[in-house]
């Protein structure tokens, strides 16, 4: 049994403008101690999903439909009380901007005494993170991105969590501080055997530590597969488009094009597969019917019509060619 | 805090100079001339003699240019000395600083039904919002709002003094005689807390913090006290300085109604007698406790917000 299954989970917001699906139909696994990143363009429903395994969607929205599996316990319909009893506990969360998500009237060492239910031994859990135990009184404002960055990091891990969700912990900062931030990370995941959802809109990020990547786009998984397998042989016409936009961390970035095309929205889908307007290897079939995610080697998962003509079209793009 | 509370003192000398510009002027550049007021009511039949008025103009420091005859009253006002009431003879001073702790009293009370209204349900409004205990708030403070502190008064005193006997309607006494003026005076304003607080809850309860704080596992009501409503108090505090002065100058009409000995039942009864030094002394006096309210409120602002005014260890 896996450490979080999610099934089908489908998150629905309802606006002026219609019903926005920002998680629509998504799957997947986290064993426990796995790394799974998350990658996709804004607005592609990271963040939402995540948020919906917190039990944390913001209203309007709401789980449509679908199944939150946590340690084998369904999670969708729970209680705020037990659910009051993971967060936090079982699942720590890094959120995307730490300047909008640390309360600006509250010092570090009240966030802390707060996250770990202690009264004392703050400054410990700012060194874990690599901070100076001067900062507990400091303010947010008076802290700089990388250091409110590595604050809610101390907030996410303060109950030893089986499982931490950090959201573009790293977007927020600048390219050196990304790299000391995310090894930070890795490294107290690795002290913590606790397992890591990685979400970012940087696929070459992600590639370097995680384990398995989910591609999304406009609320879907179109890809599930190992990161070096995705890497080296995209399954996706959508995830090879979106590893020839990647700088690679360490190339001289000469391969960089773009998607291709403007990224759709959510309030006006295109019917069938959702990439079928940017996709070069789109026909008439794929805006009538969306292609289910599925098994196309062991451990690889797709979501497309033409897989045959697009792994001709496409051999030799990934990086390890 | 205390370099501020200096700092912020130091800036509201030139209002204090407006303030007894205007004081002054009210006498002096009076429409009716009050020497012979003042003479008139001093005259035996009521009609002063021209040498009598003279002598008068002489007392009351009307002589001389403008500017003279403010630096000889801002002197004067300085040392405490705003002249003696045309009614009394006695110090305006003395009279008003006799009647204040009254109106202070009232003015508490009230700021504390305003707050006591306000503030729950401006939270019951955001906590529910566009469910029913949302619209019954909101619909209770656009009555608030909407009703004239005379015209509670007087329902209160029907209902609560004349039909059930419950409370008295006159005169300063125990809490028993505070409650019925505090609340004619406080439930007005409340309605503008309602909509303010309920404002700034909503957007408070957006806010990434307060979805942050959920995520660590902490408890509904720890989330709404200590992230959402902390941080939405901050708009309401700033709030409460314009309150203050609306309290004050509602205070006259609650005072005059509920016969409540403070100084704005003392600005009626001089206005009728045309007592110019008293109604200096309530102007002074009323501009007073405006600036001294609305320190209070730009510190308890800065102890709100931490990050008001503070520079330095930003990076
Ligand atoms: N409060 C909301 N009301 C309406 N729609 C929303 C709301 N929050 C999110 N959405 C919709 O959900 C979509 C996905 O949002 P989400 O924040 O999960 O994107 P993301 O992948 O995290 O993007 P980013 O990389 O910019 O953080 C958005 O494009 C938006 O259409
Ligand atoms: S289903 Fe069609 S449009 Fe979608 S990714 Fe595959 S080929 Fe492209
Ligand atoms: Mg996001």
């Amino acid at each position: 049994m896996a450490l979080l299954e999610v099934n089908d989970l489908t998150t629905t917001f309802a606006t002026d403008r219609g019903p926005v699906r920002a998680c629509d139909g998504v799957s997947f696994e986290v064993e426990r101690g796995e790394v799974l990143g998350i990658v996709g363009e804004s607005g592609s429903g990271k963040t939402i999903a995540a948020l919906s395994v917190m039990g944390l969607v913001p209203p309007p929205g709401v789980i449509e439909r679908g199944s939150i599996r946590f340690d084998g316990e369904e999670l969708r319909g729970a209680p705020e009380h037990r659910y009051r009893d993971l967060r936090g506990r079982q699942i720590g969360m890094v959120f995307q901007d730490a300047g909008r998500a640390l309360d600006p009237v509250h010092t570090v060492r009240s966030h802390l005494r707060e996250a770990s239910g202690r009264q004392d031994d703050h400054g410990a859990l700012l060194q874990r993170v690599g901070l100076d135990a001067d900062l507990l009184d400091r303010y947010p404002y008076q802290l700089s991105g990388g250091q409110r960055q590595r604050v809610m990091i101390a907030i996410a891990i303060a109950r030893d969590p089986a499982l931490i969700i950090a959201d573009e912990p790293t977007t927020a900062v600048d390219a050196l501080t990304q790299v000391a931030l995310l090894a930070e990370l890795m490294r107290l995941r690795h002290e913590l055997g606790a397992a890591l959802i990685l979400v970012s809109h940087n696929l070459g990020l992600i590639s370097r530590v995680a384990d398995r990547v989910a591609v999304m786009y406009l609320g879907q998984i179109l890809e599930l597969s190992p990161t070096a397998e995705l890497v080296r042989e995209p399954g996706h016409p959508y995830s090879a488009a979106l590893l020839r936009a990647t700088v690679p961390l360490d190339g001289d970035g000469t391969r960089l094009e773009g998607v291709g095309g403007n990224p759709d929205s959510l309030l006006d889908p295109p019917s069938g597969c959702v990439f079928s307007r940017r996709c070069p290897h789109a026909d008439d079939s794929c805006a009538m019917s969306r292609p289910a995610l599925v098994a196309t080697a062991p451990g690889r998962h797709s979501a497309c019509h033409h897989l045959d003509r697009f792994a001709e079209a496409t051999r030799g793009v990934g990086y390890g060619s | 805090m205390l370099g501020f509370a200096a700092r912020r003192l130091a800036q509201s000398i030139p209002v204090l100079v407006g303030i007894s510009v205007v004081t002054w002027a009210l006498m002096a550049a009076s429409p009716d001339d009050p020497a012979r007021i003042y003479a008139n009511q001093q005259a035996v039949g009521g009609r002063a003699e021209p040498a009598e008025i003279e002598q008068a103009r002489e007392l009351l420091g009307l002589t001389g240019s403008p500017v003279e005859q403010y630096v000889r009253w801002a002197r004067r006002a300085l040392s405490g000395d705003l002249g003696e009431s045309f009614r009394t003879g006695q110090p305006v001073t003395t009279e008003i600083v006799d009647r204040l702790p009254a109106t202070l009293e009232l003015a508490g009370g009230a700021v504390l039904v305003t707050l006591l209204l306000g503030l729950p349900l401006g939270v019951i409004a955001a906590v529910w919002a566009n469910r029913w205990p949302d619209h019954v708030a909101r619909l209770v403070a656009l009555i608030g709002g909407a009703v004239p502190a005379f015209w509670l008064s007087l329902l209160l005193i029907w209902l609560f003094a004349v039909e059930w006997r419950w409370l008295p309607s006159n005169g300063r006494g125990g809490l028993d005689h505070l409650v019925l003026p505090a609340l004619a005076l406080g439930a007005a304003a409340a309605g503008g807390y309602v909509r303010l607080l309920r404002a700034s809850l909503l957007e408070t309860l957006g806010e990434d913090y307060v979805v942050a704080a959920r995520a660590r596992g902490l408890r509904g009501s720890a989330v709404l006290v200590r992230h959402a409503l902390r941080n939405a108090l901050i708009p309401v505090v700033s709030q409460l300085g314009v309150t203050v002065g609306v309290l004050l100058s509602g205070s006259v009409v609650v005072e005059v109604i509920f016969s409540w000995p403070g100084i704005g039942r003392y600005a009626v009864d001089s206005i009728a007698r045309r007592d110019l030094p008293a109604l200096q002394g309530f102007v002074l006096f009323s501009a007073l406790v405006y600036l001294g309210a609305s320190l209070a409120v730009d510190l308890a602002y800065r102890w709100l917000d931490p990050r008001v005014g503070r520079r330095g260890a930003e990076r």
